[in-house]
């Protein structure tokens, strides 16, 4: 589902963030990219989704080379790929249910079907009370939740979170971590960044390590 | 991601569904519009305010000078001389002089205008009523309003003219057309002018509503991030500002409507009274309701190129992944 092919990246600054990564993700597979902050995670996740582009070797996704998709496109192509961040990006002036919705409304789906979809996924994180709230009031971990929430909505193929458990303590992680195995299992190709060793050691997934822009 | 069977027998059902999302998508454009619009009124009336005053000082100037132009138009009909014959000259001698003078080939026809017709005229006039009980006698002459044969230019009109004054019962010849040629040079230069201002103003039209929807665009910086990374394309991102820029101008146009005809209100009686005291022709009119609906659409079609012209430069530069834009994985 997602392949690196001797890919490298480097900054117009002259940052060389990544060099010669290769490695697979077959569809339906979880796995973890770990390494020191500045390792080159970010970098490598940012690709997939084109927020940057390689700029050497090639980056396929469900067997297409998307490293030099044009730039209309790349709204169409981003609308299969679930993203979740540290910081979870989600909008203050609109309740729950409207930041979940976001990306159905975006893609133009009638409103009956984007409610049936927005409240299963509200419920598949735990938060169907919570969908007139404003996310201000939820708790960290019921904002990252949210943010999963809006990420899977779109049922997407490949789920990326970007240190999804950065600001949890280890019970809430564990349950996020857990939420990502569950999507996971219905097929979701899924690839989280995260420096938290000692959560994912007990976990049975591939992880892939980086250090100074390349794999170890 | 979803594949469905698309049979030739689903394409009217496709096609249907296909318009309806893009209904879908401008209703919530719209309504996205209209909630932002809500958010920040003061600022949004502000600027309305401002684009109302820039739309109607052209559109003003363009009332006047339309009423300018109607009254050379009903001058321009009777391009005559006016023959005001000397005092001993007797009604039988003024008619024959008349007749004579409507002989000649470069003249159509000849008003015989009796001094009693020329006080009646005169009379109507505000104000002279009190002037003429003074006098104990009718102080007009005996006129000849002499038209021309056809249409004429100005030159062959000032020849005849000439040529009438060395008549021996004229006292003196006034050709109406020297006001007119002047009139018309004036209403062509305030023509110019209006087009100008007009020119500037809609620039500035552009600029103000261009400038209020980037105050929008900084301030809904994040959401525009937010939403590029999940899929929103550039016409998604786009809608709603270019919906608040047109309805800006919409606004506009609506406030400047409001303005002239507050205007004409309050200058209205002051015109009206100074035609009629000059004999000229009809009072100003408004716009139409098709000009109105033209200053509407010119007012709403402003707003929204100043907004795409914003939102086409702020949008390259809300892109996920360049300097400065903190939102991504």
């Amino acid at each position: 589902m997602i392949e690196f092919d001797r890919v490298s990246k480097r900054y117009p600054s002259g940052l060389q963030a990544l060099r010669g990564i290769s490695f697979g993700l077959g569809r339906g597979q979880l796995a973890f990219l770990t390494g020191h902050s500045g390792a080159g995670k970010s970098t490598l996740l940012k690709l997939i989704p084109l927020i940057e582009r390689p700029s050497g070797g090639r980056l396929l996704i469900d067997g297409t080379d998307v490293g030099g998709l044009p730039a209309a496109r790349v709204p169409f192509y981003r609308r299969r790929i679930g993203l979740i961040f540290q910081d979870h990006n989600l909008l203050f002036d609109r309740p729950v249910f409207d930041n979940v919705a976001l990306p159905l409304e975006i893609a133009g789906h009638p409103p009956l079907e984007i409610g049936r979809r927005v409240r299963a996924a509200l419920d598949k994180v735990g938060l169907l009370d919570k969908e007139r709230a404003n996310p201000i009031a939820l708790s960290t971990g019921e904002r990252q939740r949210v943010g999963i929430a809006r990420a899977v909505v779109n049922r997407p193929a490949i789920l990326l979170a970007d240190e999804p458990t950065g600001n949890l303590d280890p019970d809430l992680s564990r349950e996020i971590m857990t939420l990502f195995e569950q999507f996971n299992q219905i097929g979701v190709t899924t690839l989280i960044a995260t420096h938290d060793v000692s959560l994912i050691g007990d976990m049975d997934h591939p992880c892939i390590r980086l250090e100074g822009g390349e794999l170890r | 991601m979803t594949g469905g069977k698309r049979g030739p027998r689903r394409h009217g059902g496709r096609l249907r569904a296909r318009l309806e999302g893009w209904l879908r998508q401008h209703r919530r454009g719209l309504l996205d519009s209209l909630a932002k619009i809500r958010a920040a009124l003061p600022a949004h009336l502000m600027s309305a305010a401002v684009l109302s005053i820039a739309l109607a000082l052209p559109a003003g100037l363009f009332l006047v000078v339309e009423a300018g132009q109607r009254l050379l138009g009903d001058w321009d009909g009777p391009q005559r001389i006016s023959l005001y014959l000397t005092d001993d000259t007797t009604p039988a001698d003024a008619r024959a002089l008349a007749a004579e003078i409507g002989q000649r080939s470069a003249v159509g026809r000849v008003e015989y205008v009796s001094r009693e017709q020329a006080l009646a005229e005169f009379r109507q006039h505000a104000g002279v009523e009190e002037a003429l009980a003074v006098l104990e006698t009718n102080p007009l002459p005996i006129t000849l309003l002499v038209h021309p044969q056809g249409r004429t230019d100005g030159e062959r009109l000032t020849a005849l003219r000439d040529e009438l004054a060395g008549l021996a019962a004229v006292d003196s010849a006034q050709l109406d057309m020297a006001w007119v040629e002047r009139w018309a040079a004036i209403m062509a230069a305030l023509e110019r002018t209006i087009a100008v201002i007009a020119l500037l103003l809609a620039l500035a039209v552009v600029f103000v509503s261009g400038n209020t929807i980037r105050l929008e665009i900084e301030n809904r910086r994040e959401e525009i991030l937010v939403t590029r990374l999940i899929g929103a394309t550039d016409a998604y991102v786009r809608r709603p500002f270019l919906y608040s820029g047109a309805l800006l101008g919409l606004a506009g146009g609506l406030g400047a409507l409001l303005l002239l005809a507050l205007a004409a209100l309050a200058t209205g009686p002051a015109i009206d009274h100074l035609l009629e005291t000059y004999h000229l022709g009809p009072p100003p009119r408004f716009f139409s309701a098709g000009e109105s609906l033209a200053l509407l659409a010119t007012a709403t079609l402003l707003g929204w190129l100043g907004t795409w012209l914003t939102v086409q430069h702020h949008l390259v530069r809300l892109e996920p992944g360049r300097a400065g834009n903190s939102a991504g994985p």
